[in-house]
């Protein structure tokens, strides 16, 4: 099986809080990754060392066997590694449009073009028209960001980070906060991003995770205690401890 | 959409603007020539402030810098703009570039102390170095411009052929500005201004773009000191003084940031109130400072902003 990320054996503290301890993972080619564990487990600082916001205290990160680690965000994202966050981190004072467009110019290649209208790149413009579709954000397109509902900010939020094309696509909790019938329309939606995309999300919500992920990764104060298909995690018994045991 | 009404209050700004420029002249020519040249240091400094987001608090020393070297070289070599503009905005951009290099490594007030440090460095440097900036007194005799190629040459001796000549230079600065900030580099730049974390989660590499407005900025900036060195026939120390920084962080305030109209307006008030106000009292600096709170307190966004929420409850 070849693999698309690899995680090696990487550390991460906050001064004595340890709070990624050693930790390996080895995603698959269009593989949708599920990781789990209870709050401060350190999945939200896994994904800040993959996306290179934190650099690791130890070890190594692979891209397709090149090693990545310590390289800054930007270097990350383009090579193909996009991110969302757990709290929306939108432009708030542009429209939904435009938060669309900034994602897809720079894959275009046209961010520095200076003279140009942006609105004269059609077909820069279409595709954002046509990812707007696809997330049911059409509407609202014209008003800014700001004046979305909180779930229709959610979702732009994943838009933002696929409008990029990435290979690689972190979801930190996508439907945190959500109604449940916006919970249904993400899940969908992530449901029907393309097979060689690889996915890895962050979910405190069981059944979403156990309805979209083909593998599971369960973090426990920065450890992986357990790793398998969905149905093995359900009966693993230290998984059940550990949820049991903080609630 | 949003567009529509953002261009009716361009284009009203732009209508004002032509009206004033067609009638002012006959009136008072010097003053709108000073207007115009702090509308084009106050766009410049706007480009960064307003829509990419870094506030300079030394934005003067791209102006002095501009000024002084423009006044070396027309009192001792040439006044001939085809030979002093490329010089002196190739020395602006180069010295935007090591200035952008350091300070942009920073942000928030760290950047606004260091961009101030560097512009008080220069005043430093201008009040000291007497052979060639003429110290404290600074460089007296400046010619006015002229061009010239082979045996054709045009001078700008005359108030009225210099008032042309900077309003040419006004509105191509405001023509490049207004394609700058459009055009995919522009939404590359206000996309840093809302959110620049983001920028770089998607691919963007921030602080490269950030140095190339900042390069910009000073360009322009150096572009209007230019021009005041000319208009003046002098150029002192107070050119790059953090008063003049100051004052053009104000223009961009009470004008309206992330516009380019409202810091041209935001010129047109600071430079014509005082020589209106001062007519009637001596405290025309009390009356700017109310002036200034009024604005801060009531209109933060500038004067600009009373344009667009009449546009907003009209249409």
């Amino acid at each position: 099986m070849s693999t698309i990320l690899a995680v090696e054996n990487i550390f991460r503290n906050f001064g004595g809080l340890m709070a990624v301890n050693g930790v390996s993972l080895s995603v698959a080619p269009g593989e949708r990754r599920g990781i789990i564990g209870p709050n401060g487990a350190g999945k939200t600082t896994l994904f800040n060392l993959i996306s290179g916001w934190l650099p690791p205290s130890q070890g190594r990160i692979l891209l397709e066997g090149e090693d990545v680690t310590g390289l800054p965000p930007f270097r990350l994202a383009r090579k193909g590694v996009a991110r969302t966050f757990q709290r929306n981190n939108l432009f708030l004072g542009l429209t939904v449009f435009e938060n669309v467009r900034l994602a897809i110019q720079h894959g275009a290649g046209i961010s520095n073009r200076p003279l140009t209208p942006v609105r004269a790149f059609h077909e820069v413009n279409r595709e954002a028209e046509a990812l707007l579709q696809r997330f049911g954000l059409a509407d609202p397109a014209t008003r800014p960001a700001r004046s979305l509902s909180y779930g229709e900010q959610r979702q732009l939020e994943v838009a933002i980070a696929v409008a990029t094309q990435p290979r690689i696509l972190l979801l930190d909790e996508p439907t945190a906060g959500m109604s449940p019938a916006e919970t249904a329309q993400m899940v969908a939606l992530i449901g029907q991003m393309p097979p060689n995309l690889t996915l890895l999300i962050i979910e405190h919500d069981m059944d979403v995770v156990f309805s979209l992920a083909d593998r599971i990764t369960v973090l426990h104060y920065g450890e992986v205690i357990a790793e398998g298909a969905p149905e093995e995690i359900k009966g693993d018994v230290r998984v059940q401890e550990v949820y049991l045991g903080e609630g | 959409m949003p567009r529509a009404w953002l261009n009716t209050g361009t284009y009203r700004g732009v209508a004002l603007l032509l009206f004033l420029l067609l009638v002012f002249p006959l009136v008072i020519l010097s003053l709108l020539i000073e207007v115009l040249i702090f509308g084009i240091f106050a766009m410049s400094l706007d480009l960064l402030m307003g829509y990419t987001g870094p506030v300079s608090f030394g934005h003067a020393a791209f102006f002095g810098l501009g000024a002084y070297l423009v006044g070396f070289i027309s009192k001792n070599y040439s006044s001939n703009l085809l030979i002093t503009l490329p010089l002196v905005l190739a020395s602006v951009t180069a010295v935007a570039w090591l200035v952008g290099f350091f300070a942009l490594r920073t942000s928030g007030i760290y950047f606004l102390m260091i961009t101030l440090a560097f512009a008080q460095m220069l005043f430093g440097l201008a009040i000291k170095w007497t052979p060639v900036t003429g110290g404290s007194d600074g460089l007296a005799g400046v010619p006015r411009p002229m061009i010239g190629l082979g045996d054709l040459a045009w001078s700008f001796g005359t108030n009225f052929r210099f008032y042309y000549l900077v309003l040419v230079a006004f509105l191509l600065s405001w023509w490049l500005l207004q394609r700058l900030v459009s055009s995919p580099f522009g939404h590359t730049l206000r996309g840093i201004k809302e959110n620049e974390e983001r920028m770089a989660a998607l691919g963007y590499d921030t602080r490269r773009f950030k140095t190339t407005a900042f390069i910009l900025a000073g360009v322009f900036a150096g572009l209007a000191g230019v021009l005041f060195s000319h208009f003046n026939f002098h150029v002192g120390p107070e050119v790059l003084y953090w008063t003049m920084s100051g004052q053009v962080l104000i223009m961009v305030i009470i004008g309206g940031a992330g516009t380019l109209t409202g810091p041209v307006l935001g010129a047109a008030l600071v430079r014509l109130l005082p020589s209106y106000v001062s007519s009637y009292t001596d405290r025309w600096q009390t009356i700017m400072g109310l002036v200034f709170m009024a604005f801060v307190l009531f209109a933060r966004e500038g004067i600009i902003s009373l344009w667009r929420k009449r546009d907003r409850m009209t249409g």
